[in-house]
């Protein structure tokens, strides 16, 4: 039989021990924030075998690790703040709520204190705005009075502009505001860029809106495109010309007018070749109401591959180009005018100078030198009158009294005598006396006849009626020739303008019917011209009669 | 992929005897924890314990969570996703 293990008491060396282990372990414990070992709880023995020292130094130990580790973290964190703070263009300083500053940035000194006074520990209004008692703006004071993100812009600082930023940073325990990152940002040379560009950008807009004003007020047709001919933007003198809606803005010219438009072919011509300017005349409408337009094309500069385009110049030439059609074809007709008669005139007389001929052939040959020598005198004295009219030159008339009769009977014969296809009738109510220049009138008369047995080549009755009362006599002259289109008649009195300018058997300048037309007005009268084509045509005119008897 | 747990059930037990227990637990799997190749569990009926072990925990740089289940605490340590 075995006797019961009765415990060991300690001995007071032992018990002192265990105390101290006790009291060692409740310290450490203490340390990490626990209770004190309970002596009931845990026994000696148990104390011993657990092992709390060896188990919280192990714990303090990986403690102290992460405490390294983690201030190791701090350290690094540190020095790259602080990298990112110099990097910064900004001037950047940490102050706490009294304004003494902790921490800055090298911008900070180089902004606000060139005089390398001590940063850290100076207050904020000591380094920044000098001013002690009530600052201009104060970020900070605003910041700790409302708490939260303060931005100031365009404060001036030492001559310079800042934008001011103005952050608080909390105690992450209690919430309580501890600093305040105050952020300065020089914008001085944004500021004054700013205001060179607005300045710029008025002066583009008023350059536009001048462009502009300019642009619509232009009579010529202005048009701008890119480079796919795209209209960008154009003018109502344009839109008029080319007979296209305003609204085409944006349009291609491709797309508004067909193939037979040289337009943009002309302007991509000139695209290709490299040159700036080039032109081209183009048709819009049919053939009856054709205008002819003059384009001088420009190409605007590029400043990128994309950009560019044409600024097109119109204008109506149709006119211009008929006139110039027109003295193309009175040289060619002026100078058939004058090779006819002169072929006449040397043949005949070198027939003389070469041959002996009885006196009545001779006097045959005279007479025909003579009649086209008259002839071209006719046709020099219409070139002379023609001259006088564009100068704007007054005609001298000498009016005198002078019977209409007499002035028939110095035109009919002739062409009655040298026109056997064509019979002249005469229809005189009474014989008026005409205050006319007699020379002039004759010439009149010489024209309009002259022109009704050209333009009736198959013959017919010309007729010559005269009414009228007692302060103008009318006379009209009928022919039943040819005729004119309305178009004809309309264009009749122009310069160098030949109705059948195609009919080339039908000689003539061109100019008869704006000689007669001036010398009629000169005399105070009026000339209508009423024509149908294949039927005939009528001249009426006016002339001043006079109470007085003729010479 | 699931991180392998071990549990230790310290209900009945005080404290600190269960602070204790769990820092021996912990100090022996330090690595294996940092690395988060395991997971402890710590199942506790003492109130206390769930403030003690943690704070100790998070000053080791590790992760703990605790959440209640009826009357037991459930103390989770791992080691930190950074």
């Amino acid at each position: 039989m075995t006797s019961p293990v009765i415990p060991q008491q300690p001995s007071p060396v032992e018990e002192r021990a265990y105390h101290y282990i006790r009291s060692k372990v409740d310290q450490l414990l203490d340390t990490i924030g626990t209770l004190p070992l309970n002596p009931d709880e845990l026994d000696n023995e148990a104390l011993i075998s657990l092992d709390p020292i060896g188990i919280v130094s192990e714990s303090f130990k990986h403690i102290l690790a992460h405490l390294e580790e983690t201030n190791q973290r701090l350290t690094l964190a540190h020095d790259e703040i602080h990298a990112i703070l110099n990097a910064v263009g900004a001037a950047i300083m940490v102050v706490d709520p009294t304004g003494r500053i902790v921490a800055g940035n090298n911008k900070v000194n180089e902004f606000f204190n060139p005089g390398g006074l001590p940063l850290i520990g100076s207050f904020c209004h000591e380094i920044v705005c000098h001013e002690k008692d009530s600052p201009p703006v104060c970020v900070l004071q605003n910041v700790l009075a409302n708490d939260q993100v303060e931005q100031r812009n365009e404060v001036t600082l030492n001559g310079r502009c800042y934008e001011v930023i103005g952050t608080a940073i909390h105690d992450h325990k209690n919430k309580q505001l501890t600093h305040v990152i105050i952020l300065y940002s020089d914008i001085t040379a944004r500021i004054s860029n700013e205001q060179a560009l607005r300045q710029a950008l008025e002066t583009t807009n008023e350059t536009k809106e001048r462009i502009k004003a300019i642009f619509s007020a232009s009579g010529d047709g202005l048009l701008v495109t890119d480079l796919d001919g795209r209209i960008a933007l154009m003018n109502h003198a344009a839109a008029e010309l080319l007979r296209i809606p305003l609204t085409s803005q944006g349009k291609t010219l491709d797309q508004l007018f067909d193939h037979r438009n040289r337009l943009w072919p002309a302007c991509l011509e000139l695209i290709d070749s490299g040159k700036t300017l080039g032109s081209v005349d183009i048709s819009i409408g049919t053939d009856k109401d054709e205008t002819v337009l003059a384009t001088k094309i420009s190409l605007l500069p590029r400043s990128t591959p994309q950009s560019g385009g044409t600024v097109i110049a119109l204008r109506d030439v149709t006119r211009e180009r008929t006139i110039e059609r027109m003295k193309s074809e009175f040289v060619s007709t002026a100078a058939h005018e004058f090779r006819t008669p002169l072929t006449a005139i040397i043949g005949f007389s070198e027939l003389m100078l070469n041959d002996e001929f009885p006196r009545d052939e001779q006097h045959e040959f005279l007479t025909m030198i003579h009649d086209k020598a008259q002839s071209l005198s006719h046709l020099v004295n219409n070139l002379l009158d023609i001259s006088r009219i564009e100068a704007g030159e007054k005609l001298s008339l000498k009016k005198t009294p002078t019977a209409l009769q007499f002035l028939l009977d110095r035109t009919i014969p002739g062409f009655a005598k040298s026109s056997t296809q064509h019979q002249f009738v005469t229809e005189l109510a009474d014989d008026p006396i005409l205050d006319v220049d007699a020379e002039a009138i004759i010439q009149v008369l010489e024209n309009i006849l002259g022109n009704a047995v050209k333009y009736s080549p198959a013959g017919g009755t010309i007729r010559i009626v005269c009414t009228g009362d007692k302060d103008q006599c009318q006379i009209a002259v009928h022919d039943q020739g040819i005729g004119m289109t309305e178009e004809q008649v309309a264009r009749v009195f122009d310069k160098f303008y030949r109705g059948s300018a195609l009919h080339t058997s039908i000689g003539g300048t061109g100019l008869g019917m704006t000689i007669v037309k001036h010398f009629i007005e000169e005399h105070g009268g009026e000339i209508n011209i009423s024509s149908k084509p294949g039927i005939g045509t009528c001249v009426c005119f006016t002339l001043p009669v006079t109470r007085e008897t003729s010479c | 992929m699931n991180t392998p747990t071990c549990e230790f059930d310290l209900r009945g037990q005080v404290c600190p005897s269960t602070l204790l227990t769990a820092l021996r637990e912990i100090n022996l799997r330090q690595s294996e924890l940092k690395e988060r190749r395991i997971v402890l569990i710590f199942l506790t009926d003492n109130r206390h314990a769930t403030v003690t072990v943690p704070q100790a925990v998070i000053n080791m740089g590790l992760h703990c969570e605790v959440v209640k289940t009826d009357n037991t605490y459930q103390i989770t340590v791992e080691g930190n996703n950074d």
